[in-house]
């Protein structure tokens, strides 16, 4: 069977612009003066990115702020396309990027819930079928009936995370969105991830939460300035990181960077 | 057609972003809908209170005459600057969620359909008791009408959506254009009606085979000429074509540089 995500060689450049011209205008004017131009430099945001993940596996991605993380999983979820190499993946994939995607903050809880899930591609009935389970696992109780602007960032947390663990698809893609909630929610979210596992999902997970990869995760890469310097056992791949940045005597990276 | 069947299977999602911006619209306020149909309303009273008190246009049935063209160009012009703008104002979503993004210029356009079916719901029953529109079978011919005049601004929606993404200017244009075109459209007059000079640049504009044919419809219950149906046709094969193709040609790009 054919690993469910495999990354072939995948490389990802951004141009940047000094000068950027949004406008017609500006492109226009840029004809007739040489030095109102775009100067564009190429930023490669990752470079020849190979690695595969196999069904029912939970694979970290741990690396400093900036070193692609969020760029890889865009490109695996499709958001993005790669510049060169090939991404592909062989299952239904939820991408959680974030939590509470979609929301409108005018929307009651119970109506962020419909438009959030159809992100996902789901049909009415099918959200119908989940919406008491997503109510229930989110203890929102009778707030989910109150404009989500109402809500407290941990409230919208929680119904973030119980749309997303009602997705149930194949493959899970999480970028740093675990860290939220308070102790008895994040709990709750672990052992219902936990189930998932049990139950063989995928998880591709990127974190700066090094114990739950050390724990949770099966394999582990590194990511540094775009490269994948490190693949295999987290506790090898966590050491090798901390190394990394104790070298460089760099400030920890934050716990959560959305 | 690979992207056709990617929105048939996002059906819920647009459903659930038209009904966003309807209630998002609506919430709050203490008339609702009705407010998106006020202003309209209120322009009505104001151009036929001008046109035939003032002016005292010779065109008889005059208020039904021009509502017809009004209430289309209202749809029209509203949609399209909506949608030249929904990638950009959804920046933060599409990085995020991996959804066709077709279905925001999709919705766009429907949302605005919403309120001129309500539109037409009110005016023409109106029409037809008291304002001179004749009822017969070809009034059909105005619902097959409607359905092609949605389906060209649908395809220029996909059309302004992207070139809105890459000239931030786009919105500005349109503000500039759009006032221009109102004036070159048929709405309060007849292209025969137009001094020879100017007829032929007047019936190079697309909006005119369709607001003309479905006034003759109404109006003078026959159906369309064989000039207006080819050029109807002309203009959806010109824009979906276009449309499609472009938007197919930068949509992965959209995320980036949204």
């Amino acid at each position: 069977m054919p690993p469910i995500i495999k990354c072939e060689r995948v490389s990802k450049s951004f141009v940047i612009r000094e000068n950027r011209q949004y406008l017609l205008k500006d492109r226009a004017l840029a004809m007739l003066r040489p030095h109102l131009r775009e100067h564009r430099q190429t930023f490669w945001a990752l470079r020849d990115v190979d690695f595969a993940v196999e069904r029912g596996e939970a694979f970290a991605v741990i690396g400093p702020n900036g070193s692609g993380k969020t760029t890889l999983f865009r490109l695996i979820s499709g958001i993005f396309r790669s510049t060169t190499g090939a991404v592909h993946v062989h299952g239904r994939l939820a991408p959680l990027l974030a939590l509470g995607v979609g929301f409108h903050p005018e929307l009651t809880g119970r109506e962020n819930i419909y438009l959030s899930s159809a992100m996902f591609g789901f049909t009415t009935r099918e959200i119908r079928a989940a919406e008491e389970d997503i109510i229930a696992f989110s203890e929102l109780g009778r707030f989910i009936d109150v404009p989500t602007k109402n809500y407290s960032a941990g409230m919208e947390a929680r119904l973030g995370f119980a749309i997303a663990f009602q997705v149930r698809p194949e493959i899970f893609l999480i970028d740093e969105i675990l860290s939220v909630g308070d102790e008895h929610f994040q709990e709750k979210c672990l052992r219902r991830l936990d189930e998932d596992r049990h139950a063989g999902r995928t998880f591709l997970v990127a974190t700066h939460a090094l114990p739950f990869v050390e724990e949770r995760c099966d394999r582990a890469a590194l990511l540094v300035q775009g490269r994948i310097v490190a693949v295999g056992l987290p506790k090898d791949v966590v050491r090798q990181y901390r190394e990394l940045i104790g070298r460089d005597s760099r400030p920890l990276a934050s716990p959560v960077d959305a | 057609m690979h992207r056709f069947s990617r929105l048939i299977e996002y059906r819920t999602l647009l459903k659930y972003l038209v009904l966003k911006d309807i209630k998002v619209k609506s919430r709050g306020t203490f008339l609702g809908v009705a407010w998106t149909l006020m202003n309209p309303l209120i322009t009505i009273v104001i151009y036929f209170v001008v046109f035939q008190y003032i002016f005292r246009v010779a065109i008889p049935n005059f208020l039904a005459f021009f509502l017809v063209g009004l209430l289309m160009w209202i749809f029209f012009a509203r949609a399209v600057s909506t949608a030249a703008m929904c990638v950009i104002d959804n920046d933060s979503l599409i990085k995020k969620a991996a959804f066709p993004l077709e279905v925001l210029p999709v919705a766009s356009v429907l949302y605005h359909l919403f309120h001129h079916v309500v539109a037409l719901g009110l005016a023409v029953p109106l029409m037809l008791l008291f304002w001179g529109a004749q009822f017969s079978w070809h009034l059909l011919w105005a619902v097959v009408i409607l359905i092609a005049f949605v389906s060209f601004s649908l395809a220029l929606a996909l059309l302004l959506a992207t070139i809105g993404v890459f000239f931030r200017d786009t919105r500005d244009i349109l503000e500039v254009g759009l006032p221009v075109l109102f004036w070159a459209t048929p709405i309060f007059y007849d292209l025969s009606m137009a001094p020879g000079f100017l007829r032929p640049a007047l019936s190079l504009n697309p909006l005119s085979p369709f607001i003309e044919s479905t006034r003759a419809a109404l109006l003078d219950g026959h159906g369309p000429s064989w000039t207006h149906l080819g050029l109807m046709a002309f203009w959806i094969a010109i824009t979906a074509v276009s449309g499609t193709w472009v938007f197919g040609r930068f949509a992965h790009r959209f995320a980036e540089e949204a």
